[in-house]
């Protein structure tokens, strides 16, 4: 047998002691046995260790007879034992019983939160309706009905007006203009104006629900709640804003309406009221103008003629009066630019002051919006020395000088304007004065007086819940409660539905405390 | 024993326990308890032959508890060695537990490996110390083949059957085991056994 041949044998040593080998392997192995003394030395050990150590486990394991007896009778008797024993009383019983707990826990919650998720509940599947019928009324007078979509642009042509109704509520386009309906059933009504005129129709809404306008640049935002209302915001369809028109209009003729500026700015629009915001960022609210009441009217009654709207669209400024309509173009600003439109009214300051040329009303009016209140001041009183008779530029001259803290002299002013202008107008100046003594110059008998005034007027006042609220504080302030608590709950009862109702239930709250 | 007693083999008896005679335990006991006792004793040669009792008496609750989930075709002498198997890891684990919380020197003493053991006279003795000692060396996965093999004479297949481990596993432990031994210090014990009696 060669070396090598030998080591191999030699590997099958501990198949040889395991009996894996196959009988000509053993014979072989054997064979090498009586010659390889290393692997019968190893043989021999390994089987003198394995017989020693079975003999020694053996008797170490052993036990007399009488001993194993006991031992067995031990066994017996606790088998025995814990046969009787109940399930919850074995050991084990506790830990599987936790584990069971546990699982049906998990099991019942998996269940639950399965059912719920798949669960059609009533308010995850209400039909949100997601077309818009429109109702397109177009100059050569057709109408003709269309369906739109939630959440893509309507838009009106030039020669025709839209009245979408969303619900309950009616949104109207004007011509050229551009909006897109977002409706979240059961949240709001969120619309997208993204050019032109648009009016709303909304119906009194319940719980936190609302109706809410936002420019498409997110930057105004409308939010009304039963309420009549004109939306005016220059958009994309234009390469750049028309610094001359303003950015934005609100005009209210019903109920109260919130607008909120990303800026943080907010005002409150009351009915007949409107906000005008200027490109320049010049706010102001004033009483809704004629041109303003007019295209929300005809937006939402499209039965009159869609040409007579075009019409009235097409003035340059809804702002404007018609005296003023004729009066020429003021030179632009320094460096800014505008489209060359004809009929572009005037609203930027002149850089040569007052006294360079005759300044028109919507002019002064512009300079009080754009914040110009002590130019406007000189002009006006300039202008008051040659026509001490004209109510507006009274009116616009108290309006200046309130805003300017001048407020003695706005109250003068409000007089000269109850004095001389119509009814309806003087009317409108007791109230503000009413304000200003109330607010500003804290003197709420004089404020009692001008409220009293304005709500004993024959004709119906648009600002009466208001009114009526001012009043009531007033007269709280002055210690008259039984009054006071009159006129409040007369605008909680009669004009439950408006801003003013709201504030006078909790001043009444307050007097209750 | 008479000669008109029938004797009941280990896989009727299962099913007495099974049906709840515990008589059939105690005989079960009385054949099996030798050989479930050397292997524990040896698998874990750190326990105390109370322990060593205390274990076996756990291995044969457990069988008599498992009768049930016996099946008839598997080899009781698998079956009952598993058992005993899982009984001595349960024990080292819960004295490692025990060692790591308790300082006590006396439960130390108590638990001296076979302090508890049968004492054998003389020569006897030295020779089971050394035994220990190599098996001791050992893992306890080697230990454990190991006994099986040489104290309860199961081939590699059975082991593997015991263990529920692959055979191949088996022998390759089985190899270490038996290499460990004999190049063990205390090897030369069985080189001058084995000197004195071959020619």
């Amino acid at each position: 047998m060669t070396a090598r041949n030998e080591y191999n044998v030699c590997r099958d040593l501990h198949k040889y002691l395991d009996r894996d080998l196959l009988e000509s392997a053993r014979y072989g192995f054997e064979q090498h046995l009586t010659e390889c003394r290393t692997c019968t030395a190893a043989i021999a050990q390994w089987t003198t260790f394995a017989g020693a150590a079975r003999n020694d486990a053996t008797q170490q394991a052993f036990r007399s007879p009488a001993a194993e007896h006991i031992a067995q009778k031990q066994l017996e008797a606790s088998f025995s034992q814990q046969q009787a024993l109940s399930p919850w009383h074995r050991r084990s019983f506790a830990p599987l019983m936790a584990t069971a707990v546990v699982l049906v826990c998990l099991l019942a919650g998996a269940a639950i939160f399965w059912t719920r998720a798949n669960d059609p509940s009533p308010k995850q599947t209400a039909p949100v309706p997601s077309t818009v019928q429109i109702t397109r009324f177009s100059m050569d007078g057709s109408i003709r009905q269309t369906t739109g979509h939630q959440g893509t642009p309507i838009a009106a042509t030039p020669n025709e007006q839209l009245l979408a109704t969303v619900g309950k509520d009616r949104v109207a386009v004007a011509p050229k203009g551009r909006m897109v309906i977002k409706r979240k059933e059961t949240t709001s009504t969120l619309l997208a104006l993204n050019d032109g005129w648009i009016a709303c129709q909304v119906a009194k809404r319940h719980g936190s629900r609302q109706f809410v306008t936002r420019t498409q640049d997110k930057r105004f935002t409308v939010v009304v709640k039963g309420t009549r209302f004109g939306v005016q915001y220059q958009g994309s369809s234009d390469t750049r804003v028309d610094e001359l028109s303003p950015l934005l209009q609100v005009a209210v003729t019903e109920g109260i309406g919130q607008v909120e500026e990303t800026q943080g700015r907010t005002w409150t629009v009351s009915a007949a009221e409107q906000l005008v915001v200027q490109p320049s960022g010049a706010a102001e609210v004033m009483p809704i103008s004629e041109q303003n009441r007019t295209i929300v009217s005809s937006l939402l009654n499209p039965s009159s003629a869609p040409s007579a709207l075009t019409d009235i669209l097409a003035q340059p400024n809804p702002a404007l009066d018609s005296s003023d309509k004729a009066s020429p173009p003021p030179a632009l600003s320094r460096g800014t630019k505008t489209k060359s439109s004809p009929g572009v009214s005037p609203g930027i300051p002149r850089p040569d002051g007052p006294d360079a040329s005759p300044v028109s009303v919507a002019e002064m009016r512009q300079w009080i919006g754009a914040g110009r209140n002590a130019d406007a001041i000189a002009v006006i009183e300039a202008r008051l020395l040659k026509e001490p008779g004209n109510s507006e530029l009274w009116r616009l001259l108290a309006e200046s000088k309130r805003k300017v803290g001048d407020y003695q002299g706005a109250i003068v002013a409000y007089q000269q304007v109850i004095d001389s202008a119509s009814p309806q107008m003087a009317n409108a100046a007791r109230y503000k004065m009413g304000l200003i003594y109330q607010n500003q110059l804290h003197q709420p008998a004089n404020a009692i007086t001008q409220f009293s005034r304005y709500l004993a007027d024959g004709e119906p006042q648009l600002l009466r819940a208001e009114a009526l609220y001012h009043l009531g504080r007033a007269e709280y302030n002055m210690g008259h409660k039984a009054s006071a608590r009159a006129h409040l709950n007369e605008v909680t009862e009669q004009h439950s539905a408006t801003a003013a109702a709201v504030q006078a239930r909790k001043l009444l709250q307050q007097m209750d405390l | 024993m008479t000669p008109n007693t029938v004797v009941r083999s280990d896989e009727a008896l299962m099913t007495d326990i099974a049906e709840g005679d515990t008589a059939a335990l105690g005989q079960l006991y009385m054949r099996h308890s030798q050989a479930v006792r050397a292997m524990i004793g040896y698998v874990a040669p750190a326990m105390s032959s109370h322990d060593v009792d205390d274990v076996t008496q756990e291995v044969f609750l457990s069988l008599g508890k498992a009768a049930k989930s016996y099946r008839h075709e598997a080899l009781f002498n698998a079956f009952l060695f598993r058992i005993a198997s899982n009984r001595a890891r349960d024990w080292l684990r819960r004295s490692w537990v025990r060692g790591r919380f308790t300082k006590n020197d006396d439960l130390k003493i108590v638990s001296t490996p076979g302090a508890g053991m049968t004492a054998a006279p003389g020569q006897q003795t030295m020779l089971s110390q050394t035994i220990r000692q190599i098996l001791e060396s050992l893992t306890y996965n080697h230990r454990e083949v190991l006994v099986l093999n040489i104290v309860q004479g199961l081939t590699c297949d059975e082991i593997a059957d015991v263990l529920n481990i692959r055979p191949k596993t088996v022998r390759t432990r089985l190899h270490r085991a038996r290499a460990a031994v004999l190049q063990h210090r205390h090897a030369a014990i069985w080189k001058d056994a084995i000197s004195e009696t071959t020619p």
